[in-house]
């Protein structure tokens, strides 16, 4: 702002106006706060803000130690309060994957879980992970200049669409970032797609609880490409899955009286044999697909977290976590190895 | 003949036209309806021509031809419509147990 030539007590005057309003953004600018930053106070922060520091779990990951990483986002959303910084603490941590990343990304910018307070962290110290964590797209560039000055393509990204529609494009375009980097060409998987656009059904139609379409999703894909495998991950911040189902009375009697946990729920939902809340019988369908893909063999390491449910069904792996996660969770992994027969390259 | 990709969208949605672009539901207003009652009237078959597009979600498939079951009858739906399918062979069988299952 331009205060040359004017009064000092003008001058000053202005300067109080500019930064009271400085400050005002800069507050509504912590709340939507997406940057992970290094420094113990991030800039924008006002002083007065009161600090928080929460470590997280060395494996930084959902998919590996789900009970840890759930544990450790109960323990932010139990910390917001007015005027405060939550900072997830990733200095320590020896390895992480990007599904953890898309959680704390997605809590912290969803007002409901956040409040009043700015979600942010402290960077990993360890090289090697704060390399693969400037690549994993959690800054939203998709091209990271390097120590020797060239531009590379980040090997990651994630992305967020908070419009509530299904969107196709959206899902080719992941596809092609993903096919690109693991198979050298861009070109279609079906059962990734068709997964994707199951999983913004869902969060379209099941993720509110009011039955409206209020929920945002967030999905990422990171490509390792010296394994060469893309990680996808999907997430949405609703009531999950099983707050979501239509359960027959004798069903609810069983949860009631603990004859049936929510990993049996979970498996029946998955199989098709509990049914839309809707009521219709020719819904309710899409989770069922999305297995249906995966056991023929079109995607590997299907992985589902919803509630207080994780269920890994490549290892036929279900089980109750101590803590309940905030919305529904998808993993799934497409590998050179495994998949190249989908774009027919010739191997 | 109606060629999904070519003809309506390589990208197929949703179920519904409020859930997202390229639904089931658009798909059997702006296409499938019409040409289904077109060949029916000449005495013809439909060949619906599914390859070509990212891949096809369940709503949207059961949406497009379950929907047309549920207003025409699934004989008279399986009478006319012909399928082709070489990138996802096993989505006819699916199809047609949508068009089936909408007399249920």
């Amino acid at each position: 702002m331009k205060t040359k030539g004017l009064r000092p007590k003008r001058q000053r005057s202005l300067r109080r106006i500019a930064n009271k309003h400085l400050e005002r953004r800069l507050r509504n600018r912590g709340t939507r706060n997406k940057a992970i930053w290094t420094e113990p106070r991030a800039q924008f922060i006002p002083a007065k803000w009161e600090q928080i520091e929460l470590a997280a779990p060395r494996d930084f990951s959902l998919i590996r130690e789900p009970e840890r990483l759930v544990a450790h986002l109960n323990d932010i959303t139990s910390a917001v309060g007015t005027n405060r910084v939550i900072v997830s603490d990733l200095r320590n941590i020896e390895d992480f994957s990007t599904d953890a990343l898309l959680c704390l990304i997605a809590f912290s910018n969803d007002r409901r879980f956040s409040g009043g307070s700015a979600i942010q962290g402290f960077e990993p110290t360890n090289a090697e992970v704060l390399d693969k964590f400037r690549d994993s797209g959690i800054y939203g560039r998709r091209f990271l200049r390097f120590a020797d000055g060239a531009f590379r393509p980040a090997h990651g990204t994630i992305q967020r669409v908070n419009d509530k529609i299904v969107r196709g494009n959206f899902a080719r375009e992941m596809i092609e970032f993903a096919t690109l980097r693991i198979f050298g060409q861009v070109g279609p998987l079906k059962g990734v797609y068709t997964t994707m656009i199951e999983c913004m059904n869902n969060t379209f139609n099941h993720a509110a609880a009011t039955g409206e379409a209020q929920q945002t999703w967030w999905a990422t894909v990171y490509c390792d490409t010296e394994r060469r495998v893309a990680f996808f991950n999907f997430l949405d911040t609703g009531v999950g899955i099983l707050e979501s189902i239509r359960l027959k009375y004798t069903d609810r009697l069983s949860r009631l009286f603990g004859l049936k946990d929510n990993t049996e729920f979970l498996q029946e939902v998955l199989e098709g044999k509990i049914g839309s809340r809707t009521g219709l019988d020719y819904r309710g369908n899409g989770l069922p697909q999305i297995v249906k893909r995966f056991e023929m063999g079109q995607l590997s390491r299907l992985i589902i977290v919803s509630n207080d449910v994780y269920a890994d069904l490549e290892n036929n792996d279900y089980r109750i976590l101590p803590k309940e996660f905030s919305g529904t969770f998808f993993h799934w992994e497409i590998s050179y190895d495994r998949h190249y027969q989908q774009l027919e390259i010739d191997d | 003949m109606i060629s999904v990709a070519s003809q309506f969208s390589e990208v197929p949605g949703p179920r519904l036209i409020e859930e997202g672009a390229f639904s089931g539901e658009a798909f059997l207003d702006q296409q499938l309806r019409p040409a289904f009652l077109a060949a029916e009237s000449d005495g013809a078959t439909l060949m619906i021509d599914l390859d070509g597009t990212q891949g096809y979600a369940t709503s949207f498939l059961e949406q497009a031809f379950g929907g047309l079951s549920r207003e025409f009858g699934s004989t008279r739906v399986l009478k006319v419509l012909r399928f082709k399918s070489d990138e996802e062979p096993y989505l006819v069988e699916e199809i047609t147990g949508y068009i089936g299952g909408a007399d249920e």
